[in-house]
Formats: structure tokens, C-alpha cells, sequence
């Protein structure tokens, strides 16, 4: 009873907590890699801190621009919520892998409202690519829910996590689900809506100051939450059933050591990339698209 | 004992004389009135039906029986017909100028008593019939505008409908009365009984013929080329029950006829789930790159209509096999279902919407729209609530019966099943990309051409939040409709679908959702957030245009028509594929129009009119010709005959008269005496 509430706890905590310090590993992991020092680990931290001090620009009326970023946020952080972290689910509001992805598709879904509430083209711009990748993400996941489905027999977190058996198209699912999940957070060279030097920030260009501070502090937690998604994926089934406190601890420090350990190999890929263009995004997404229905005819074969 | 529908349909034909009344706003505000009450007594039938346990009875001499599957569809005409009427009251002053409020009135009312009719009588003669009043009043409706491209889009869906609904009826009323040995036989139960023992060949022609009324009546592809046009041709209040009833009027006879009827079929049930992902991939894709606010929500509604099809194929292909697989076949017909009402109440209030923008706008077009977020707040929250629940966003009813849908396709077993379940969670992205433009397009930004726009009269604003709230009830409290869907699925298959719910949660096996902590969850989290993180906000400025001076502050923004333009170029190739069916359905209604043309020439030729010189070849001749009716044609001869003789007589002289008349009188006397 106790040892579950603290774990959820712990989970609560990591989630809000983290995700900025996760990006400033990326931020070191890039200098270093270009032969930088790299700004210290918390600086994420210090810029979201700063960000929140400065008041907000209005470029209109609109009161969904006011609105957008707190429901992204709460979006963002339902998700997160929504993950087991040490066995131990903080709020189960639907424990399987569809609402889990809804969930998620609401932080972009928000990001969009934002940015087209004000009549900047920019904005617009970003937030249709937003979409554009969403829309090409959205069947590759689909395809994963297949795989996983019919291997586990449930779409539930808990009972996949439990149940899967490991074949050829399982370990295809699992590498166009983290493909999939790659671009759905948004990394280069996927970073196609929020690109800086082109569309000066997309969703957010015309967003300053606090409310600013609080979309990317949603876009950090969002990229955690399908991080730790992965991990947990990963890391469940081998594990296997959670009983007993040690276990459970031991599992969450595993997430951990996995969390940190996938973030410097993200920022190296980032570092390494060139930003694509968003239609040669969705010309490779189409192609893998039709390479998961494969897969899913694979998994339905049994191999 | 009368049955309260009874009182409704008294109620719709009330409104129908209400176009006695000379005056316009007087007849369209009284007769949708009269709507509006005719829709709440169909509501209170519903409730009693539900807790009667079904009823029978007649409606003005009708034989009916409203059992869980007519309620679950009653429910569908009561709710959209609701807000549909409430809103009318004040929209059809937009269209004063174009008069004709009778037509209106008696039109609109017919539409919906012969809708509620349609999904409750208990005889296939009267089904004909209240279908048949159902595409004729409906067909009036559309053509009630008389612009000139409505007309075609009338004639178009008139023909349609005429040719794959009305002949397939009544081959089927015959095919009914050779089964049970008498035309005036036709009760349901008569002919389910006879199906029973029919050879197979009877049975496949039943089905057959069925599936094709009811693919033409729901816009399945390939025969939905007639809808996206249709539908926005009519006002937007007749445009919401076409979306909203009119459309699962044919879901309720598929599942009435070709399943309930005839029994469950696997191999049909394929069928229907095939036509089902190929309807709402098709249907959504076009949306996607519309920007006609009203085409582009009439392109869902056949989308959306691919999504029911999908989850009663599942249903008509899992429940004859047993076992697990008819417990998932079985939720995959309650979500069928389920997304049939849910489908309803949001296309309703989308409708409704694009209707109140076009009241205070005057237009309908995507990409001239623009920055009314600020001026029409309620309408806005209205079509944003819609919009997140066709997009199946949670805790919108959208969401959970789409989430029902791919639980019962993943879990189906068979492949063909689970890509449909893919396909539905890949469109319910392009849903979800089409209403992001459907919603932004028309109220995000700012812009001072529509400076002086202002919100719809109260009435509107009821009507469409009648729907749209709704939507988010209905997604918060799912557990309403469970048992409600489920004597629905009862009657149609003998299965309920064992779908776990409370007030908290809903649920099937080990997977579900719990909408009210979901939204209490969000709610908390966004208070947290605001509360910690009070926005503080700075001076108010233009956006940044990177201190361009030459950019018109109009045209500083993305246009309806290019947000996906770079999605829509990589997936040309679906486009060139599918514009197949359209061509296939301009040359279907060409061909009808040809044969028809012919017929008429011939009969021409035989009663010698002035339509030789003109070619007469297609619709559009035929628009060029001054009309003439057969009366006119067949007193034709007489009438000249008149003519000559008025202009003769006319003609003549006093002198050349009386010398005339002595002449024949004198003739006349001659011949008598000489006989």
C-alpha cells in the first residue's frame, strides 16, 4: 500500500522533474560532441525559470491562445501520469496503449490551436507541418497497436507488458515504434513545425515570455512520456510480473538507467542531423507505413 | 392505447399547414416550432419505448413496433431533429428572400415524420413508402435553394436514388410478396419467417438488393459521389438531418433487413466491413483537401458512415463464429452503433455551425473565412467541441466509440479485420487534420473584414450547443447509453455486447477508459498549472511579420486550401486512384439521364413537339429547353386547331360573316331536307 504510493510518488516527482534535466543532457551531449563545454545540466532549468519570470506579449484577443498552453500542459502531464513507473500506475484513467496515444496526440493537438489562434503565417505554417506529422505518424503507431495486440491478446498496457512473446515481427514492431515515437517528440531531423531558422519557431513563434515557458516545458514532459513509454515497453517484459518492493524499486531505477542512458544516444543523433523536409518526412513515413502493414501480416502469419 | 409517436407525426403534419400561413417568418418560425415539439414527443417515445421494453402499436393506421434496435434510431431522429428545429427558427431568415416558406414547411416536417416513420413501421410496404416520402421530401429540401449548381446536385442525388434505391424497393416488394404469397403480407415478422425456409437464391438476391439500397441511401463508396454534393446544396438545417438521420436511416436497414431479417452472414459481413475501410479512408482523404466548410463536412459524413460500416461488419463477420470471437463481433456492432449516435449529434452540430457562420457571414468558403474566434465566442467553443469529437479526442463521444471500434478490429483475429482497424486509427489522424482546418480556417487568427460580425440569435446558438453538449455529455458519461445500445444490439444479432460500465468507467474485458476522472484529471492538472503559473501578460502587438512593411496583415497566414498541400502531393496517387468512383458515378447518372432522354425523344417524335431541332443529350440540354408538361403535349393539337380557328374568325369581315352563315345554314337546311 505504502510502497506503491511512494513509488507513484516518486513517478510524479521524476516526471516533473526530469524532463527539463533530460534536455540538458542533450544540450551537453551536442556541445561535447562539437567540441563544446555545454551549458550545465540544470540550465533547461534556469531557462524555463527565467522564461516564467518574463510577462507574456498578446499579438491577439484570442482566448485559446491564453488557453492552449495549459492544456497542453495538463495533456502532457496526464500522459505521464498515465505510464507504470516501478510497476505502480500514479492515475489509471485507462490503462492501454490507445488512450495512452491520444493522450499524447493532445499536446500537439493544443500546440495547433495555439498557433493558428493568431493571424501570423508562421504560426500557421508550423502548426499544419505539426499536423502533417502527426498524420504520418499516427498509422505507423496504428499498425504497432496490431502487432502488439495480436501477439499479447489485449490492448492493455498491463497485459501486453505481461504477455508478449518474442518473434521476428515483434522486434520489427519494436523498432518502428521507436521510429515512430522519434518523430511524434519532435527530434532532428524530424523538428520539421518548431524549425527556428525557418518558420521562426512555428507554433510558438508568436508565444513570449511565461506562456512560452509553459508550452516547452509540456513539449519536454511530452518527449519524457514517450520516452518512458519506450522503456517501459522495453524493460516490462523482460522483467516480467512486479511483485514485491524490491522488484518494483529495482525496475524504476532500471527505467531510469535506460532514460538516461537512450538521451545521450538522441542527442547524438540530433547533433548528426540535418533538419529534412516535411515532404521528404512524409514520403519515408508512407514507405514505412506500408512496410509495418507487413509487419502486422507477419505477426497475424505468427513469425 | 396511441403511441406518443403518434402525437409527433399529428405534430409534424401540423407543421407541414403551417405553410397556410402567407406570411414567411410567421411559416418557418411556426412549422419548426411545431418540429421542435413533434422532436421532443419522439424523445419521450423513445424514453418509454426504452422502459416499456419495446411497444407496438399503429401511427394513424401504420402498424408499427418500436423494439431496441427502431429506438436506438429513433433516438437519432428525436436528437439532431431537436436541435436541427430550434435552430431553423431563427436560420431561416437568412434565406427570406428566396420565399417559398410553404415548401419549406411542409417539406422540412414530412423529412422528419417519414424518417421517424421509416426506422419504426413494421411492414416492408410502408417501409417503400416512408422511404420513399423520405428521398422525395429530402429531395425537395435540397432543390429548395434553386441555385443553379444545387439543382444539378438535386438532380444528380434524385436520380441516384431513383435507380439504385427505388427500383432495387420494389423488386423487393415483389420478391416479398412471391415469398409470402401476397402483396398485402408483408409484415416483418411474415417475411422473416418465410426467409427462413427460402432457397439460397432468394436469400442472395434479398441481401443483395438490400445492400445495394442501403450502400446508395449511406453514401458507401463507390456509390457516395452523390452525397458530397447533395448535402450542401441544402439549407444547413435540412443539411444536418441529412448528415445527422438521413444517412443512418440505411445503417438501420442493413442491420434491420440484411441481418436481423435474414440472418447473420459471414461472407456479407466481410463485405460490409470492405466497403466500410474503403468508405471512410475515401470519404476522409477528400475531406482533407476541401475548403467548402459545408462539402468538406459532407465528405466526413461518409467517412464517418465507413466507421459504422466497419464496426457492424465485424460484427455480421465474428458473431456467427462463437465463442470470444462473437463477444468482440458483438462489441464491434455496439460501437457500430454507438459511433451511429455519436456520429449524429457532433455532424449535427457541425452542420448547424457552418450554418450560423454562413448566417453571419454570408459564406461558406474556407479560405475567405477567418478571425471569428473572437467574434462568435459561443459558436466557436460549439464547433470546437464538435470538431475534437468527430476527431476522436477524449473524453469527446467520438473517442469512445472509435477506441470501441479498434479494440473489436485488433482483437477481431483476422488480418482483413485488424488493417481495417489500422486504416480507422490512420483516418481518425486525418479526421483529426481536417477538423484542425475546419476550425482554425473559420475562427482562428484575426481580421478585419469580418470587424462588424456578430454572434447568432439565441435560438441557434441553443440548437447547436443542444448537439454539441452532447457530445462532450455523452463522452464524460458513456455508461448512459450501454444498456440502451445494447437492446440494440440484442435485436439485431441476440447478443449483448459485454461491454463493462459504471458511472466512472466503460470498459471491454481488461481494457478501459474512465472519461469522468480523465476530464477531472485534466481539469485539475490545468487548474494546477494556471494557478502556479498565472499568466502575466505584457502590451498587446501585432504579430510578427519579421518587420516586413509590404505584407497585408489579410493575407499574413496560411490559407484552408495549403495546409496539407505537401500530404496531399505525396498521396497524389490515392487521389488519381479513387477519382475513379466519381467518374464512375457521373457516368452512371449520364447513362440513367441518356436512357431517359431517349425514352422521352421517342415519345416526342410520336406527339410531334418543337424539341427536334434542339440535340437533346444530356441534363444540360435539357436545362436550355423551355418546359413543357405531357398535358400541354397531348392538348397541343387541339389548342392550335383553336388558334387557326380564332385567328380566321377573327379575321373575317361583318359582310363575309353573314354571307358565310347563309351559305352553311343554307348547307345545312339542304342536308336536312334532303335526308
Amino acid at each position: 500500500m505504502y510502497e506503491s504510493l511512494a513509488l507513484k510518488i516518486a513517478g510524479i516527482i521524476v516526471m516533473v522533474l526530469l524532463p527539463p534535466y533530460l534536455d540538458g543532457i542533450a544540450r551537453r551531449v551536442k556541445a561535447r560532441i562539437q567540441y563544446r563545454r555545454g551549458p550545465p545540466l540544470a540550465q533547461t532549468w534556469y531557462d524555463l525559470r527565467k522564461l516564467f519570470a518574463i510577462p507574456t506579449v498578446l499579438p491577439t484577443k484570442s482566448w485559446m491562445f491564453k488557453a492552449a498552453p495549459y492544456l497542453a500542459l495538463a495533456s502532457a502531464l496526464a500522459a505521464a501520469l498515465l505510464l507504470p513507473y516501478g510497476g505502480h500506475v500514479p492515475v489509471n484513467f485507462g490503462y492501454n496503449i490507445i488512450v495512452f496515444f491520444y493522450v499524447v496526440a493532445m499536446v500537439s493537438v493544443f500546440v495547433m490551436l495555439g498557433g493558428f489562434s493568431v493571424q501570423n503565417a508562421f504560426s500557421h505554417l508550423g502548426s499544419a507541418r505539426e499536423m502533417t506529422l502527426l498524420l504520418t505518424v499516427e498509422p505507423i503507431l496504428a499498425v504497432v497497436y496490431g502487432v502488439f495486440a495480436y501477439n499479447s491478446g489485449s490492448l492493455n498496457l498491463y497485459h501486453i507488458m505481461t504477455h508478449l512473446h518474442l518473434s521476428a515481427s515483434l522486434l520489427f514492431a519494436y523498432i518502428i515504434l521507436g521510429y515512430a515515437l522519434y518523430v511524434e517528440s519532435g527530434f532532428v531531423p524530424f523538428d520539421v513545425a518548431e524549425a527556428e531558422q525557418e518558420v521562426i519557431g512555428g507554433p510558438l513563434a508568436e508565444y513570449s515570455g511565461r506562456l512560452l515557458g509553459v508550452f516547452y516545458y509540456a513539449i519536454y514532459i511530452k518527449r519524457f512520456a514517450l520516452l518512458w513509454f519506450f522503456v517501459s515497453m522495453v524493460t516490462y517484459p523482460i522483467v516480467g510480473p512486479v511483485h514485491g518492493l524490491a522488484k518494483s524499486v529495482g525496475l524504476f531505477a532500471l527505467q531510469l538507467l535506460l532514460t538516461f542512458a537512450l538521451y545521450p544516444i538522441i542527442a547524438a543523433l540530433e547533433a548528426t542531423n540535418a533538419r529534412l523536409r516535411i515532404d521528404h518526412i512524409v514520403r519515408t513515413n508512407v514507405k514505412i507505413f506500408f512496410i509495418g502493414l507487413g509487419i502486422l501480416a507477419m505477426a497475424f502469419m505468427g513469425w | 392505447m396511441a403511441l406518443i409517436l403518434e402525437y409527433a407525426i399529428i405534430a409534424f403534419i401540423i407543421g407541414g399547414l403551417m405553410g397556410f400561413l402567407r406570411e414567411y417568418r410567421a411559416t418557418t418560425k411556426a412549422s419548426s416550432f411545431l418540429a421542435f415539439i413533434g422532436s421532443i414527443l419522439v424523445l419521450i417515445q423513445v424514453y418509454d419505448a426504452y422502459s416499456k421494453g419495446g411497444v407496438s402499436g399503429s401511427v394513424l393506421g401504420l402498424p408499427v413496433h418500436i423494439d431496441g434496435l427502431s429506438n436506438v434510431f429513433l433516438f437519432i431522429v428525436g436528437i439532431v431533429a431537436l436541435g436541427s428545429a430550434l435552430f431553423s427558427m431563427s436560420y431561416m431568415d437568412h434565406h427570406e428572400k428566396r420565399g417559398k416558406a410553404w415548401v419549406y414547411a411542409v417539406a422540412y416536417n414530412t423529412f422528419i415524420a417519414s424518417m421517424a416513420l421509416v426506422v419504426t413501421v413494421n411492414n416492408l410496404e410502408w417501409f417503400v413508402f416512408s422511404w420513399e416520402l423520405m428521398t422525395l421530401s429530402s429531395f425537395v429540401l435540397i432543390f429548395w435553394k434553386e441555385e443553379k449548381k444545387d439543382l444539378d446536385a438535386s438532380f444528380k442525388y434524385y436520380v441516384t436514388m431513383h435507380f439504385f434505391d427505388t427500383i432495387p424497393l420494389f423488386l423487393l416488394l415483389a420478391l416479398g410478396s412471391v415469398l409470402t404469397g401476397s402483396i398485402h403480407n408483408l409484415s416483418y415478422s411474415a417475411i422473416q419467417q418465410h426467409l427462413a425456409t427460402a432457397s439460397t437464391a432468394y436469400k442472395d438476391a434479398f441481401y443483395g438488393l438490400f445492400l445495394v439500397v442501403f450502400m446508395t441511401k449511406a453514401g458507401i463508396v463507390p456509390l457516395h459521389y452523390w452525397l458530397p454534393d447533395a448535402h450542401p446544396a441544402a439549407p444547413s438545417n435540412v443539411s444536418a438531418l441529412l448528415s445527422g438521420i438521413m444517412i443512418k436511416t440505411a445503417v438501420y436497414g442493413l442491420l434491420r433487413f440484411d441481418w436481423s431479417m435474414a440472418g447473420p452472414n459471414v461472407t456479407l459481413g466481410y463485405i460490409v466491413a470492405g466497403l466500410g475501410i474503403a468508405t471512410l479512408t475515401v470519404g476522409t482523404l477528400y475531406a482533407l483537401r476541401e475548403t467548402n466548410s459545408k462539402r468538406l463536412l459532407a465528405y466526413h459524413s461518409v467517412g464517418q458512415m465507413g466507421y459504422i460500416w466497419l464496426g457492424i461488419g465485424i460484427g455480421m463477420a465474428l458473431i456467427p463464429k462463437g465463442g470470444t470471437l462473437a463477444a468482440i463481433g458483438a462489441l464491434g456492432l455496439f460501437a457500430g452503433l454507438f459511433h451511429a449516435i455519436n456520429h449524429a449529434m457532433f455532424k449535427g452540430a457541425l452542420f448547424l455551425e457552418a450554418g450560423s457562420v454562413e448566417y453571419a457571414t454570408g459564406t461558406v468558403d474556407l479560405e475567405r473565412l477567418g478571425g471569428l474566434g473572437t467574434k462568435m465566442k459561443v459558436t466557436a467553443v460549439a464547433t470546437l467541441f464538435a470538431s475534437l469529437a468527430i476527431s476522436g479526442i477524449p473524453p469527446f463521444n467520438g473517442f469512445i466509440s472509435k477506441w470501441l471500434i479498434y479494440v473489436a478490429g485488433f482483437r477481431s483475429g483476422s488480418y482483413f479485420l485488424a488493417f481495417g482497424a489500422v486504416m480507422a486509427a490512420f483516418i481518425s489522424a486525418a479526421t483529426l487534420a481536417s477538423f484542425i482546418k475546419f476550425y482554425t480556417a473559420q475562427f482562428g487568427g484575426e481580421r478585419e473584414d469580418y470587424r462588424d460580425v456578430r454572434e447568432v440569435p439565441a435560438a441557434m446558438q441553443i440548437g447547436e450547443w443542444i448537439l454539441a453538449g452532447m457530445t462532450l455529455f455523452v463522452g464524460v458519461f458513456p455508461f448512459i447509453f450501454v444498456s440502451f445500445l445494447n437492446r440494440g444490439t440484442l435485436a439485431v444479432s441476440g447478443l449483448k455486447a459485454a461491454v463493462s460500465s459504471n458511472v466512472y468507467k466503460i470498459g471491454f474485458q481488461s481494457i478501459s477508459f474512465l472519461p469522468l476522472l480523465f476530464i477531472i484529471l485534466i481539469g485539475v492538472l490545468v487548474f494546477i498549472g494556471y494557478a502556479s503559473l498565472k499568466p502575466r501578460f505584457d502590451r498587446e502587438v501585432r504579430p510578427w511579420d519579421c518587420g516586413s512593411t509590404e505584407i497585408d496583415a489579410e493575407g499574413y497566414r496560411v490559407s484552408a486550401g495549403s495546409y496539407y498541400l505537401k500530404y496531399e502531393e505525396k498521396i497524389g496517387h490515392f487521389y488519381a486512384f479513387t477519382d475513379w468512383a466519381y467518374s464512375f458515378g457521373e457516368a452512371i447518372v449520364h447513362y440513367i439521364v441518356k436512357v431517359y432522354v431517349w425514352i422521352a425523344r421517342y415519345f416526342v417524335k410520336i406527339v410531334d413537339t418543337p424539341y427536334e431541332e434542339s440535340e437533346v443529350e444530356s441534363v444540360d440540354a435539357l436545362h436550355r429547353c423551355e418546359v413543357q408538361y405531357i398535358d400541354e403535349e397531348t392538348l397541343r393539337p387541339l389548342v392550335r386547331l383553336l388558334r387557326i380557328v380564332r385567328d380566321v374568325i377573327g379575321g373575317i369581315k361583318l359582310g363575309t360573316f353573314v354571307a358565310l352563315t347563309v351559305v352553311v345554314v343554307g348547307a345545312i337546311v339542304c342536308l336536312l331536307v334532303f335526308l
